[in-house]
């Protein structure tokens, strides 16, 4: 049940990957205590996404998310533009372009989106860094963002799921195309 | 004629009816009449063909090139001969074009069924398999129709998993998903099996769906944060990317490999890594920079490819790459991915470079990594156990190991990287192990967050404590510089085993009492808030370190 607090607090917190103690317990005195052997993420941008997102958005509501990007390079620069949702309206939002980076400083993106069908959709965020030698790496960051009411909307995002046809024998069946002769 | 045009007919419609172009329905049953009962019948039927799926290569950008999609064998999958009941009649292995065959019953109604897993029960052993996490784990199957097999001593069906890409998007279901990834893991298997003939590789689920995307959360949900090797889920499991526009990695064999090459550490070698964020310009802890490289190298190794991809944004149409043997490297030294991917790949290659006249392949790395030395060794698994081994084992010239590493700044000799004299700017990060002695005098040492947090040089410091007898000691750190936030902590590691813990809240100090037995340990020593990845209290603590008892 603890270990369950600590997770929900931490993808409260925190969205994608900075969330690195995700194997966290925590002990009597109250601290996160990290274990070893986390998750072997892939090689990319070392950026987090924070958010200020309460995690509920009314049908046409009009939702400010101050998105914040944690890094943790001391030279070289960043650029982080929103990927394109169609069922949420993006009504504005700042673009980050080649921001020099210092260490330890964070940078803040305002969000402005707003739907109009229940669901839950995903905010994304493309995040390329480049170093001083104009090596660039990239990472993509999202954040999920429930429209109207969870309960009508339970299936939404899974409409355009392009699932595979059949499920049986503990197999996901899919379609071959297939010449006899 | 009569027997020709019903033969004629039933291959019409078998194609109609198998051909839709992967449509989102089930593929219906399709019996198929036998092709005449006055023609004389074999009394067996070879029921053969190859399955193939599409592959779609890079742009050079690092995205996905859509026009140049191939169709290519899916090798060494599982093949399933299927009754009208769904019943299993007999399985084989495709070989390394794709092909596969069965000797069968004439007018018989069967289906061909092709798993995304590959196997081997011979004397090299493995078991990889593609499912979907969020459909309960399924292994993934490309599915063909049923059809007679007829009274003709052969026939042919040959399956293809179609890339599913309408033009402008993915419109159609992605059957080639999951034959590309486990492809990828068919080349892996096979360059090690080429090496030793009896690899056991513990079996593997590499989990991937269109719905896996870059939120952290419920994995059954899709919300698996990145691709990456989990090496807590069911004892071992690498998820992949799915989501379209967003990031997929079905196409991206360097980063499945990548991941691979985590699950190999793992299960065959040993890895001391903590995971979590890192890329090619951090300066990292050194089990984190020496598995990331490690990972790095042993995809450009498998794909004979130096340079890789990662693909993802809208319409898979960029990316980022990076060669594994640029020197340009930000950073370089014992800590850099980059140059622990760029020492590893010259062993392997047979490109001479200035300082690289290494031409050794893959074997050596094999046999270090898999020994029982390397794996039981006392000391973390980083470049410096590594070179030490690949020393010892003497394959090829320690004289040629010694210039490659210098060319990349790493200078320490032995398993524990002794003086070593690159510090990448982090004073204490030298040397890379302190010593210390029960009742010995005290050791400084420091936690700086200069690097960033949690898994970056700096973060935490190691000392070698070796214990003659059982003892019943002490460890205490007590703040010698730093604010008021400040808060030491210990592991306590025997070999890649953490054998306790210390980890009060008390601001500038920390105390472990307990017994040990006889043996080596690592002491790793940090500051709580520089390794808890939030970061608010981070910043830099110094200590004095004793062990008393």
């Amino acid at each position: 049940m603890r270990f369950h607090k600590v997770i929900t607090a931490c993808l409260g917190l925190t969205v994608m990957l900075g969330c690195s103690f995700s194997a966290a317990a925590l002990d009597t005195s109250g601290k996160h205590k990290e274990h070893a052997h986390k998750g072997y993420y892939k090689p990319g941008a070392a950026v987090a996404l924070l958010h200020d997102y309460d995690g509920q958005t009314g049908l046409g509501e009009l939702e400010n998310i101050m998105l914040t990007l944690e890094h943790h390079y001391s030279a070289g620069y960043i650029s982080a533009r929103l990927l394109e949702t169609p069922e949420l309206q993006t009504l504005a939002y700042s673009q980050l372009d080649n921001e020099k980076l210092q260490t330890g400083s964070k940078l803040q993106i305002p969000v402005q989106i707003s739907g109009t069908k229940s669901g839950t959709y995903y905010i994304s965020l493309e995040a390329i860094y480049e170093n001083l030698s104009g090596q660039r790496s990239l990472r993509v960051l999202s954040l999920p963002i429930q429209i109207g009411d969870i309960n009508t909307s339970k299936g939404a995002n899974t409409a355009s799921q392009k699932a595979p046809s059949e499920i049986e024998k503990g197999l996901v069946i899919l379609n071959a195309q297939e010449v006899i002769k | 004629m009569r027997g020709l045009w019903l033969i004629t007919l039933t291959f019409m419609t078998v194609i109609l009816a198998s051909c839709g172009g992967g449509g989102s329905s089930s593929p219906a049953p399709q019996s198929v009449a036998p092709s005449s009962t006055s023609q004389p019948s074999a009394t067996s039927v070879t029921l053969s063909g190859k399955i193939t799926y599409d592959r779609v290569d890079h742009n050079q950008n690092s995205g996905l090139d859509y026009a140049n999609i191939k169709a290519q064998p899916a090798r060494g999958i599982v093949v399933e001969l299927i009754d009208s009941s769904d019943n299993i009649i007999t399985s084989a292995l495709t070989d390394g074009d794709g092909l596969y065959s069965f000797t069968t019953d004439p007018n018989v109604d069967l289906r061909i069924r092709a798993k995304a897993q590959i196997l081997s029960e011979a004397k090299a052993k493995w078991d990889f398999q593609v499912t979907d996490n969020t459909q309960g784990n399924r292994l993934y199957a490309l599915q063909g129709s049923l059809a007679n097999t007829g009274s003709s001593a052969r026939q042919t069906r040959d399956l293809h998993a179609p890339l599913g890409w309408t033009g402008e998007s993915y419109g159609e279901p992605r059957a080639a998903a999951p034959f590309a990834i486990i492809d990828s893991i068919y080349t892996a298997v096979q360059t090690f099996s080429e090496i030793d003939s009896e690899v056991n590789f513990p079996a593997l689920e590499l989990r991937w769906s269109p719905e896996n995307r870059t939120v952290i959360g419920d994995k059954a949900q899709g919300h698996i944060g990145t691709s990456a090797y989990d090496p807590d889920e069911d004892g071992g499991a690498i998820y992949l990317l799915g989501e379209e526009d967003r990031d997929t990695d079905e196409y991206d064999p360097h980063v499945i490999l990548h991941e691979w090459g985590h699950y190999f550490e793992h299960q065959m070698s040993r890895t001391d890594s903590l995971g979590g964020l890192h890329s090619l310009s951090d300066r990292l802890d050194a089990r984190v920079a020496f598995s990331e490289g490690w990972g790095n190298a042993l995809s450009a190794i498998l794909l004979n490819d130096e340079t890789y991809r990662d693909s993802s944004g809208v319409s898979q149409r960029f990316g980022f790459s990076f060669n594994l043997e640029s020197r340009q490297i930000n950073n370089p030294g014992w800590f850099s991915e980059a140059s622990i991917g760029s020492v590893l790949y010259d062993i392997f290659d047979t490109q001479a470079e200035a300082n690289d006249n290494i031409s050794a392949g893959l074997a050596p790395l094999y046999s270090v990594l898999t020994s029982e030395a390397y794996k039981d060794s006392p000391v973390f698994t980083t470049i410096f156990s590594l070179s030490d081994a690949l020393r010892q084992s003497a394959t090829f010239s320690t004289t040629s190991l010694g210039t490659l590493l210098n060319s990349q700044g790493i200078s320490g000799q032995g398993p524990d990287g002794n003086g070593e004299r690159n510090s990448g700017a982090i004073r204490s990060s030298l040397p890379v192990y302190k010593e210390a002695y029960l009742n010995g005098p005290a050791i400084e040492l420091c936690s700086v967050d200069d690097a960033g947090t949690y898994n970056k040089l700096g973060n935490r410091e190691f000392i070698f404590l070796s214990l003659e007898a059982e003892t019943e000691l002490t460890l205490s750190a007590l703040k010698s510089s730093g604010d008021e936030d400040r808060d030491p902590d210990f592991n306590i590691w025997q070999g890649n085993n953490r054998i306790d813990n210390s980890a009060s809240s008390k601001k500038g100090e920390e105390t472990y009492q307990g017994g040990l037995p006889a043996g080596d340990y690592v002491i790793e020593v940090y500051d709580f808030f520089n390794i808890n990845g939030v970061g608010s209290k981070r910043g830099d603590g110094c200590y004095t370190f004793r062990v008393t008892g």
